[in-house]
């Protein structure tokens, strides 16, 4: 406990020293750099950065943009699961289709999710359904691929005790495949949700309205630099939030179930 | 039920051309309604190969594998099995395990309940219902495996080395529970095993298999009745002869192999 308690001390004042650091910094115009104006500018005081946190969420700015990225992300994120797992499952099952998809797979699956964002925009216009559609391109990837890969290495001796057991195909895939998948299913979602997030944010910073990559660039534009900072600092909160609280947890009950 | 499997051959065609393995050869086998038949023989020598065509999972190339006199063409109901290695799902609690069969056929809530807590008591696994089968041990899980099996009332149940992955102790404890169970409920088995001492123990009548083909090589009645003394005069008489068909057999091979 006390190695612990230590610990944190010491990271505490590491962190500290880095604060004041930035505060001298941002007063003394880049340690004389250039006049303090600017240098406030380029880089706000840590006070003002908390100031604008207190003040972006009691009018509600930070959360109008939030949510608006969270709902384009899941509904992207959901499109690609719905048509990538089942998609996964049946290139698995069937080689004709496998065989198929295999060229598309190929060709598409390197292109970075990003790299979409100018079609995207040009086909459906600077909104929700430019950033949905490119979450669902730059996430149905890794989502397949984990798919197919789990079905494929699903223990064959639980499909034969399922079989002798009387299952037709469909309880096969209900009672044992899907199961089964779950702990790669989890793996391909958690690289997949990294994906969505980077796509949206980029969508977001080069012209699809409001969101959070909306929100990094107009701190720019508009001068109030804080703003930038306060958003990527929201940025890896929320990240450090779901990995630790949904994939953690999942993770752990994934490999619980894989093995025996 | 009757089981006959006649002439049958069967070779698996490896991956790469020309490296086939004939792993039965003209094998001819029947089992009885409520017989219980040992597989004996040495690694390789096709005793899983029959219990998969008898479950309906591989076919023959030549011959015939019949169950009342219809050719086993997929897995059919009131055969069962139970793998070396369990194969239990590793989602699903002691009870979901045993119950799967049992649901999946569509059976009642109450029905499936009742015959899984009855199959939970008869193993011995009272208090582990809800338990996952990673937080079992070996014998435990072969306990689960073959209630799950039994659980559906099979005529004839396949058993592939069963007893295998488990220490001596836990593997006469489970011998004794086998021939407890038929006594509690009737079904012919083909058992298979290395051990000597274990097909002896258990079986009504011991095939006798070699390798390189899969073939067999001669069937051995066990004529003693229920709880066998394994240090018994004829237990040991019958035991020694099966040894001794081995050592004929192993010296053979290292005479071909000269
Ligand atoms: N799916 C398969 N593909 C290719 N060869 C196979 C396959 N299954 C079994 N064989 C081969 O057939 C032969 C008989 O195998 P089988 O599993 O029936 O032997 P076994 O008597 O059960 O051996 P063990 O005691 O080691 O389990 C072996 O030589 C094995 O390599
Ligand atoms: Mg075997």
């Amino acid at each position: 406990m006390r190695h612990r308690y230590q610990r944190m001390l010491q990271g505490a004042i590491a962190l500290a020293a880095f604060l004041v650091f930035w505060q001298i910094a941002s007063i003394t115009g880049i340690f004389g750099h250039m006049k303090p104006e600017y240098s406030q500018l380029l880089l706000p005081t840590p006070k003002s950065v908390v100031t604008a946190i207190f003040e972006m969420a009691r009018t509600g700015y930070l959360w109008d943009h939030l949510s608006v990225s969270i709902a384009r992300v899941v509904v992207g994120f959901l499109i690609s699961a719905i048509i990538g797992v089942p998609l996964g499952i049946a290139m698995a099952l069937s080689p004709l289709l496998n065989n198929m998809m295999e060229p598309f797979v190929r060709i598409f699956s390197p292109i970075p999710g990003v790299a979409w964002v100018p079609l995207a925009i040009l086909w459906f216009g600077l909104g929700d359904q430019a950033a949905i559609f490119i979450i669902a391109i730059g996430s149905i990837f890794p989502i397949l691929l984990g798919t197919i890969q789990g079905v494929r290495s699903v223990d064959r001796r639980l499909i034969e005790a399922a079989k002798i057991m009387g299952a037709t195909q469909r309880k096969i895939v209900l009672r044992v495949l899907l199961p089964s998948l779950i702990p790669y299913l989890i793996t391909a979602f958690r690289i997949g949700f990294g994906f969505a997030w980077r796509v949206v944010i980029a969508a977001e910073m080069v012209g699809v309205p409001k969101g959070v990559g909306y929100m990094l660039t107009i701190g720019r534009s508009t001068g109030h630099t804080e703003v930038t900072i306060v958003t990527m600092l929201l940025l890896g909160a929320l990240m450090y939030a779901v990995e630790e609280f949904v994939f953690h947890p999942l993770c752990a009950d994934g490999e619980a179930y894989a093995s025996i | 039920m009757h089981v006959e499997i006649s002439n049958a051959s069967k070779t698996y065609l490896g991956d790469r051309a020309g490296l086939s393995i004939h792993a039965l050869n003209d094998v001819s086998l029947n089992v009885n309604a409520g017989e219980f038949l040992c597989l004996l023989g040495p690694s390789g020598c096709g005793k899983s190969t029959i219990l998969r065509l008898l479950a309906g999972l591989e076919f023959p190339d030549k011959g015939l594998v019949q169950i009342d006199g219809t050719s086993v063409i997929h897995p059919r109901s009131g055969v069962g099995m139970v793998f070396q290695d369990f194969a239990l799902f590793p989602w699903l609690t002691v009870e979901e395990n045993i119950g799967f069969g049992l649901r999946l056929r569509g059976e009642e809530k109450g029905t499936v309940r009742d015959t899984v807590s009855r199959w939970i008591d008869l193993v011995g696994l009272r208090g582990f219902a809800s338990m996952l089968p990673r937080q079992l041990s070996g014998g435990m899980k072969q306990r689960v495996a073959i209630a799950r099996a039994l659980a559906l009332s099979p005529e004839v149940l396949l058993m592939d080395e069963p007893f295998g992955s488990l220490d001596s102790f836990t593997r006469m404890e489970m011998q004794e529970e086998l021939i407890r169970l038929r006594e509690q409920q009737s079904f012919s088995s083909v058992f298979v095993t290395h051990d000597i001492e274990e097909a002896v123990y258990l079986a009504d009548r011991v095939v006798v298999m070699t390798p390189r083909p899969g073939a067999i090589k001669t069937i051995v009645s066990v004529p003693l009745p229920h709880r066998r003394d394994r240090t018994g005069k004829q237990f040991t008489e019958i035991r020694n002869y099966l040894l001794s068909l081995y050592e004929r057999a192993s010296s053979h091979l290292r005479e071909a192999a000269r």
